[in-house]
């Protein structure tokens, strides 16, 4: 058997073996640890963890590697010591002093076993295959033709052998011309090599545990140090309300690379939600003052009534223009409702099957609505609409945006002048239908802000034409549950030009 | 006197100027933007302003800034749907003498209108009197001693406007201008009828004489002894 063969049937190799087990294990308990969907986990554990399995997994393998270096090296050493121990026992073999020198083995000059508690065996034969000495019994062991070693078991104890073959015995050289040769079979026990490997192993794998005990707790006190920013991220981030908007992310937390995508992340959404905060207060704040002022009309006339006995035709006057303004605090309230439920819709999605609808003829629809309105200011409305667009909708919602589109267009139109409707089909993708008046046109500076709710940068072209600065917000909210976008542009001192444009695919309802 | 209402809510503007014109016995313009708001209030001496805050063209917070800043001293009532601290705080700081919010009651109105106008002629009490005469400027009732003295609306509102400011000479024209709004043809010869009927009512039976023409001047509200 060649040196190689050592590495087998190994027993340091076993201890290894159950230490990649445990790894093994301890990875199996992570990754079901990290499956427990909803379970709560700790992130210093999970790096702890993985710490330490490192470290065992650094453990065994320098344990392995020392192990088996150290096998190796002892193992040569062994081999020389066998060869020297097989040559002191050949030393043993003398010529007899006759004429005729025989060979004679004198047991006296054995050197002494390498264990004491398992002697060493050998064997010596003479040239033409005669035993010539041995120890106790016969070595259970067949040597191969080439082979100088061999490892046998005797007893359960392992041995190892040396073959010397046909070495010469040189003994008193003077009067032999050709000296006699003998084999020499040598074999010590490997028990107290062995127990040296073991011993090697057992202290490098101690150390390494050692080692392992104090990486963890500097790990574990270096994890939640490391995690502290982030706490204190939480505790920043957990202080904000309604009522305290200010979110200042520690100097620690905007310093770690690792943290910083965090903090301006919680800032960027804060600033959004703050915002829609802001607006919704707005929303409601200039609700309020629109009703209190419709109100404000009601009560004043009613009272004005009650002042002092009228003749009958003041309080059929009185009671005509209370008709008149209850039907415009009910026309707010409409449009305020309209807009509540499409931003609901916008929000749950539209949750109803929608036909297929041709836009033309809603926009026919709307126009017929606005008739009277346009009639009253002598405005003509006129539908350009080329080819036929179909899209997913319901008809009265796409109406609902050209009614109102189109009030928009009436009010700020010069008695006389005209209001066009454009309907067009956009590449096939989206539905494009464009409203231009002839008014006077958006400031620049009013332009972003039109389909603000309420908004109304020049009150005049709202109020004093009976608007409430709804009918656009209305729109945009009507466009964006649709997946559209809508735009409002000047047409060089021609009026203003509002453009929607509606996806004609099947749609995904977009959240706002 | 006179009220300029600067109000787009063309109801409610109507509403307010009526109650001012029944029940105070104001003349009253209306101001249907902040414009034309500031254009009147700058071109006539008005004795109070009522101030809506959302006007098209001028907003009536900058309409009060520009007012005060030339120097105008008419008080001004504002009306407000925005009554939160920061608004009302905002507005007072910025000239205005009172606010209403709305929806408000029309008679809380008439009493803070005619509360400022009296705070404006340095009047304190709803009575006015000189010598014996009194005029209740709340139940626009006159009286001298005890003998009540019924008057016509137009004598009522000469005689209170020279009440509010006793002794003082006050001119023809600037009678005309506080007791008719812009809608009247104005003739200085319709304050001498009422005048001539308001000395016949007042002092006539009288020893004490309290309207006098100052000639070139105008006229003026004091208690003389009876020239012998």
């Amino acid at each position: 058997m060649a040196a190689g063969s050592w590495l087998q049937t190994e027993p340091a190799v076993t201890s290894a073996g159950a230490k990649r087990k445990i790894a093994q294990r301890l990875f199996a308990i992570l990754r079901r640890e990290a499956k427990r969907a909803g379970r709560p986990f700790s992130l210093a554990g999970r790096i702890i963890a993985s710490v330490i399995v490192c470290q065992l997994v650094l453990t065994a393998a320098l344990t392995t590697v020392a192990v088996l270096y150290a096998r190796r090296e002892l193992g040569r050493g062994f081999d020389a010591a066998l060869n020297g121990w097989a040559a002191n026992t050949l030393a043993a073999v003398r010529y007899t002093d006759t004429n005729v020198p025989e060979l004679l083995f004198d047991p006296s000059l054995i050197p002494p076993s390498s264990n004491a508690r398992h002697p060493d065996l050998f064997e010596i034969r003479k040239s033409n295959g005669e035993l010539l000495a041995r120890s106790a019994g016969p070595l259970p062991v067949e040597l191969k033709q080439g082979s100088t070693f061999a490892n046998f078991v005797l007893n359960g104890i392992p041995y190892r052998a040396i073959v010397l073959r046909q070495v010469p015995v040189l003994d008193r050289e003077e009067n032999i011309s050709v000296p006699a040769r003998v084999t020499v079979i040598y074999a010590a026990s490997r028990v107290g090599l062995n127990e040296r490997l073991v011993q090697l192993g057992v202290s490098v794998a101690g150390v390494g545990l050692l080692l392992l005990l104090i990486v963890s707790a500097v790990a574990a006190w270096g994890v939640r140090r490391g995690l502290e920013p982030l706490l204190e991220l939480a505790g920043q981030a957990g202080a904000i309300s309604v009522l305290n908007w200010e979110f200042r992310p520690p100097a620690e937390a905007s310093m770690a690379r690792e943290l910083a995508p965090l903090a301006s992340a919680i800032e960027t959404v804060l600033d959004r939600l703050h915002k829609s905060f802001r607006q919704q207060r707005d929303f409601t704040s200039d609700a309020a003052h629109e009703l209190k002022t419709s109100v404000a009309i009601v009560k004043s006339t009613l009272q004005s009534l009650l002042q002092r006995p009228r003749p009958e035709h003041e309080y059929r006057a009185g009671l005509e223009s209370l008709l008149e303004d209850c039907g415009r605090l009910e026309d707010l309230l409409g449009r305020m409702l309209r807009l509540a439920r499409i931003e609901q819709w916008a929000e749950n999605g539209l949750n109803r099957k929608l036909g297929i609808t041709e836009v033309t003829s809603t926009c026919e629809a709307a126009i017929s609505r606005m008739q009277s309105l346009a009639g009253a200011r002598n405005i003509q409305i006129e539908l350009i609409a080329p080819q036929e667009v179909h899209l997913q909708a319901d008809p009265e919602d796409l109406e609902v945006i050209w009614v109102n589109l189109l009030e928009n267009a009436l009010q700020y139109s010069p008695p006389g002048s005209k209001v066009a409707i454009h309907v067009e089909c956009n590449g096939g993708g989206t539905a494009c239908v464009s409203v231009q008046d002839s008014g006077p046109g958006i400031p620049e500076e009013h332009l972003p802000h039109v389909f603000q709710r309420f908004y109304r940068g020049d009150p005049s072209r709202s109020r004093s034409t009976g608007g409430f600065g709804l009918g656009l917000a209305i729109c945009e909210a009507m466009v964006t549950a649709y997946g559209g976008q809508v735009q409002a542009a000047n047409r060089d001192g021609q009026g203003t030009e509002i453009r929607v444009q509606l996806p004609i695919k099947r749609y995904e309802l977009s959240s706002v | 006197m006179r009220v300029l209402v600067v109000e787009d809510e063309k109801r409610l503007a109507e509403n307010v100027a009526r109650a001012l014109r029944e029940s105070a016995g104001y003349a009253v313009d209306i101001a249907g933007d902040g414009e034309e708001g500031l254009y009147l209030a700058e071109s006539s001496n008005y004795d109070l302003m009522v101030l809506d805050l959302m006007l098209p063209k001028l907003d009536g917070q900058s309409l009060l800034t520009q007012y005060r800043k030339k120097g105008h001293a008419t008080p001004v009532l504002v009306l407000t749907a925005r009554d939160e601290k920061e608004n009302v705080v905002r507005l007072l700081n910025e000239g205005a003498d009172d606010y209403v919010s709305k929806p408000f009651d029309l008679g809380e109105f008439l009493a803070r209108a005619k509360a400022l106008v009296r705070r404006g002629k340095g009047q304190r009490s709803p009575v006015l009197s000189v010598a014996d005469l009194q005029l209740n400027t709340i139940e626009r009732t006159v009286k001298r001693g005890q003998k009540e003295i019924a008057l016509v609306p137009m004598e009522y509102r000469v005689l209170e406007y020279l009440a509010h400011r006793p002794r003082a000479v006050i001119s023809k024209s600037e009678l005309l201008e506080h007791l008719y709004d812009y809608n009247w043809e104005k003739f200085s010869n319709v304050i001498e009828v009422y005048i001539s009927g308001l000395r016949r009512k007042i002092d006539s039976n009288y020893a004490v004489k309290l309207i006098h023409t100052v000639r070139g001047h105008g006229y003026v509200l004091r208690p003389e002894r009876e020239r012998t």
